[in-house]
């Protein structure tokens, strides 16, 4: 029985079926990308299970709370990121995993949660209009993380990290110029970055802008990922009969490539659709901020749905070749259980913030 | 408590709760709006992405299908089973055995030594061709696959079979391979199969040669190339990104190359090669004088043609190459020597039908012959002379002075005519490739080619068959058909006719034949000069008499050409004893048998076999085995 106070009373529908409705794409899809593998689907359902649970947790902490644990939760990602070179494990060139116990953790998937969080907590706590000592601060709680995990290397984490913490400082009214000069010196450095990329970084960029250069090569995810979806067409090849997929012709298909098989199959139709869910969800994340009462969960509920749907972006435009290969799942949707809990932690601390809104 | 507060930036109630409610809204409102922006942001991005989604799936969609359709079907071709060779009694000569080759598919290896390193535990036999595969590998693109060994047998092939799920990346590829029955026996005539080489390739239909498909070389297989290869079928595939077929959307069958049949016998060929056995550079034909089909062609030595089809080494392949015998050479077709004495029949005909002899004139040899200005003397190879002779005589004893004399009387122009006709100096046509021509000198030749006028002294030594003149036994072995079929200029051939290899339907060929005025059947000249060959065997005098008697009655001619010199440069690498031999004279004979309604006409040439008398036996033990064979069906 349901308190009649309780905030479970106030759970918001709207916001909890788009992700249903994701879950439910993803283990279709992923039947058909794991070679009809059923054991793969139950076992990505029994993550979801999990990783809803997490979701439910999340939704119960009041968000005061959090925002009180935040600063402490910063500091201690922060130690970890710094402990990666240190202890980390290595794996495929690059380090990014700690192993505590039986736990393997990657810290930097965790500071994409903490990094909003705790600078929402900073934020709403300052003047309004935000000062300029205020902003450099920000910078800097940003900036650490964000080159600490770069030096991994992990570029895609680190601009998705970057990308988070100005959202929320965008948020926080920090004044516009700011960001167009961001913008400028962001473009201005590319050269310069272009020689601090490691050769990996590089091939997976000169595939990006020419994939036929190397078709077997660099290039040969982007290319094979945009025949699949491009022979989907309109209404798509059919439910397991997508040819690319079923042929190995697409890499890494259950992973971060599963938007093609999904467009493959289910053609252009099925991609609308998936993408109708991810905006309806953001979308109604953007609302619930504009219903919270504080600042703190204002800035929380928007930036955590607006950097969701940057991965949406990310990883859609990767997959159709528009932006570089970067190894971003497509969020729910994707195989695997780490980016999943995270995900729906976060989703969960907005439902929690929904669950709380006009108090 | 005050001093934590102060430390703590995100804990600040007095501001808060210090009611700047005007500052708040403001702030509220702003955040609205940057939200609202935000909003539309990513309902932008979204379009993009919609944008994105339709130009690759509507308006590019059938850019898009072909290229998945082109991935996902693949068309292979189905090589097509090449013609057989059969001899005349239908004898299988060359048959396709399987054969098998390992694949590599370097796409899908991530240690190639590792691989290679087991490879080589598994295939003790892939040690010594480790560095040749390597190789391979760094010369393919790493999306096309690689023939790592070829030519393994079963045995070889069960044994990697066994451990095959070790080597994702490795395919057995089975084929078809050419393997000659007779082996060394039939090498010259039916040549080799290869790798065609960048020369071919801009002669041939690539649709038709596939990759991995082989061309003939030399002989019958390069010959009837057209007939032999067929055409490939085609496989439609649907594969996997690794290739690897998944299901078989269409097959067109292969068609399978004509099936050869022969004039040749197999069994005479052996026992032409065996007669031949004893020496060291020879080479012999026999052909059927009516029709000019070739019953046997030998050429020693040989090569066995079995070694060139599992991938030559390079060490065979300079063997042969580096051999000062010239193994891969066609002696019957492409070795030239001087005809010698066997043109005298010939030259005894252009006498009689000239008129400057008859068939009662009588020439008389000493021994000796002058000739020209400066009286330069010409010998008979018998010292003490023939006496005096009638042109028979002059055929059977071969006396060199009697047809000295009767050179001088016809000068060079009747007897380059008669040369001509027999088909001395052009290639006789027969269906072999690299024949050559020889020559039969004249004025006009010398003229052009050598700059200067022609000697009376010249005509001499034509006249025997010597000095510029020079022929090859197949040339021989038709002029021999050409006195024995009673003046009829055959095109030797090899192929009697084509078969369909599914309906088994023959298709016979013509090969054509042309009247030698010199020889008109019938006529007075030609039976006396046919009786004098007979003689040459039968006669006490004759220079055949060795090989008297036997199974039928035989006619021939003997020669004895002069070897003039050895190339200077190989000279220096011979020892003593084998410089000796190869200062020997070469021995021909040229024979048909029998006598009356001859059945086979054979032409046999002994390097440095001394005299005709060596060559008069190995034709000896042919025609006897070719009626021997005869008598018992075979």
């Amino acid at each position: 029985m349901i308190h009649p106070d309780s905030p479970w009373r106030r759970f918001d529908w709207a916001f909890f079926l788009p992700i249903l409705g994701l879950a439910v794409i993803s283990f279709i899809v992923l039947y058909s990308a794991g070679d009809e593998d059923p054991g793969l689907v139950a076992g990505q359902a029994a993550r979801f299970g999990v990783a809803l649970g997490v979701f439910f947790v999340a939704a119960a902490i009041p968000p005061r709370l959090l925002a009180l644990l935040a600063p402490y939760a910063y500091a201690v990602t922060l130690l970890l990121l710094v402990l990666v070179p240190v202890v980390g494990a290595e794996g495929m060139g690059a380090q990014r995993w700690l192993e505590l116990g039986p736990l393997t953790i990657q810290p930097s998937e965790l500071m994409k949660l903490v990094l909003p969080l705790s600078l929402a907590a900073f934020l709403s706590h300052q003047d309004y209009p935000p000062s300029a000592g205020v902003i450099v601060t920000t910078l800097v709680l940003i900036g650490v993380p964000a080159g600490l995990v770069v030096i991994q290397p992990d570029l895609g984490t680190a601009v998705l990290i970057a990308a988070s913490g100005l959202v929320i400082l965008f948020l926080a009214g920090a004044p516009m110029r700011l960001f167009v000069g961001l913008g400028v010196l962001a473009v201005a450095s590319l050269p310069a970055l272009w020689y601090m990329l490691h050769d990996y970084q590089r091939q997976r960029l000169v595939g990006f802008l020419n994939p036929s250069a190397d078709p077997y090569g660099a290039g040969y995810h982007i290319t094979q990922s945009k025949i699949a979806i491009g022979s989907g067409g309109f209404t798509g090849k059919g439910w397991l009969e997508g040819t690319q997929a079923q042929l190995d012709f697409l890499p890494e298909r259950h992973t971060d490539f599963i938007f093609a098989v999904m467009s493959e199959e289910f053609g252009m139709l099925g991609a609308l659709v998936l993408l109708g869910l991810y905006l309806a969800l953001t979308f109604r994340g953007l609302n619930i901020a504009f219903q919270s009462r504080d600042m703190y969960s204002r800035m929380v509920a928007a930036g955590l749905s607006t950097v969701f749907f940057f991965y949406v972006v990310i990883n859609i435009g990767m997959t159709t070749g528009l932006l570089p290969v970067v190894g971003v799942p497509l969020p729910l949707v994707s195989f695997g259980g780490s980016s999943l809990v995270a995900l729906l932690a976060g989703l969960g601390l907005v439902m929690g913030i929904s669950m709380r809104r006009g108090y | 408590m005050a001093r934590r507060r102060r430390k703590d930036p995100f804990d600040k109630p007095a501001r808060r709760s210090g009611g700047d409610l005007s500052s708040r809204r403001t702030q509220f409102a702003h955040f609205e709006s940057r939200t609202r922006l935000i909003g539309l942001g990513l309902a932008c991005l979204a379009l993009v992405l919609v944008g994105r989604l339709f130009y690759l799936q509507i308006e590019q969609f059938l850019h898009y299908r072909t290229l998945s359709d082109e991935n996902r079907i693949a068309v292979r071709p189905v090589p097509p089973p090449r013609g057989l060779i059969y001899d005349r009694h239908g004898r299988l000569l060359v048959e396709n055995e399987p054969a098998f080759a390992l694949e590599l598919y370097p796409e899908r290896v991530d240690d190639l030594d590792d691989l290679l390193d087991r490879l080589v535990r598994v295939l003790p036999a892939a040690k010594d061709q480790r560095a040749a595969m390597e190789r391979r590998i760094e010369k393919t693109p790493p999306y096309l696959p690689v023939t790592l060994i070829e030519g393994l047998d079963t045995e070889q092939v069960a044994m990697f079979a066994a451990r095959q799920h070790n080597f994702p990346s490795i395919r057995i590829r089975a084929r078809s391979r050419r393997h000659y029955l007779e082996g060394p026996l039939t090498a010259h005539v039916l040549g080799y199969l290869a790798k065609p080489a960048k020369s071919d390739l801009r002669r041939i239909d690539a649709d038709l040669y596939p990759p991995g498909t082989r061309i003939g070389k030399m002989g019958l297989e390069s010959q009837y190339e057209h007939e032999l290869h067929g055409v490939p079928g085609q496989r439609e595939v649907e594969t996997d990104a690794f290739g690897r077929v998944v299901r078989e959307i269409s097959y067109r069958k292969p068609q399978p190359g004509s099936n050869l049949v022969l004039t040749l016998d197999e069994h005479l060929q052996k026992i032409t090669h065996e007669a031949l056995g004893p020496y060291q550079e020879a080479s012999a034909v026999a052909i059927n004088p009516k029709t000019g089909g070739v019953l046997a062609m030998a050429s020693r030595p040989t090569f066995d043609p079995n070694e060139f089809i599992g991938g030559l080494t390079s060490k065979t392949w300079a063997d042969l190459r580096g051999n000062p015998d010239e193994p891969l050479v066609n002696r019957a077709i492409q070795g030239l020597y001087p005809p010698a004495s066997t043109v005298k029949p010939m030259l005894a005909l252009a006498g009689l039908a000239d008129g400057a002899v008859d068939p009662d004139t009588v020439l008389t040899c000493n021994g000796t012959f002058q000739v020209g200005q400066d009286r330069h003397t010409f010998h008979c190879w018998r010292e003490q002379g023939h006496g005096p002779l009638t042109v028979d005589q002059a055929v059977v004893q071969s006396c060199d002075v009697f047809f000295y004399k009767l050179a001088s009387r016809l000068g060079i122009g009747p007897v380059h005519e008669a040369f001509d006709e027999f088909g001395l100096g052009t290639p006789t046509g027969i269906d072999l490739p690299g024949e050559r021509g020889g020559l039969n000198p004249g004025p006009k030749w010398k003229r052009k080619k050598r700059g200067g006028v022609w000697y009376p002294g010249e005509t001499v030594m034509t006249a025997i068959g010597q000095g510029y003149m020079q022929a090859t036994p197949l040339q021989l072995g038709v002029m021999a058909a050409a006195l024995a079929n009673g003046g009829y200029r055959v095109q030797p051939h090899l192929v009697r006719g084509v078969q369909n290899p599914i309906s088994g339907d023959m298709s016979f060929r013509d090969y054509p034949r042309k009247r030698i005025a010199l020889a008109a059947q019938g006529s007075r000249e030609l039976a006396l000069v046919r009786d004098a060959m007979r003689r040459v065997v039968s006669s006490i005098h004759g220079t055949a008499h060795r090989i008297a008697g036997g199974w039928v009655p035989m006619a021939g001619k003997t020669g004895t050409a002069q070897v003039v010199r050895i190339d200077r440069d190989r000279a220096e690498e011979l020892d003593p004893e084998e410089k000796a031999r190869r200062l020997r004279d070469h021995a021909l004979f040229v024979a048909f048998a029998p006598v009356e309604d001859p059945q086979i006409a054979v032409a046999v040439v002994i390097e440095h076999g001394i005299s005709g008398g060596a060559a008069s036996e190995v034709a000896r033990q042919i025609v006897d085995s070719y009626f021997h064979d005869r008598a018992n069906n075979r």
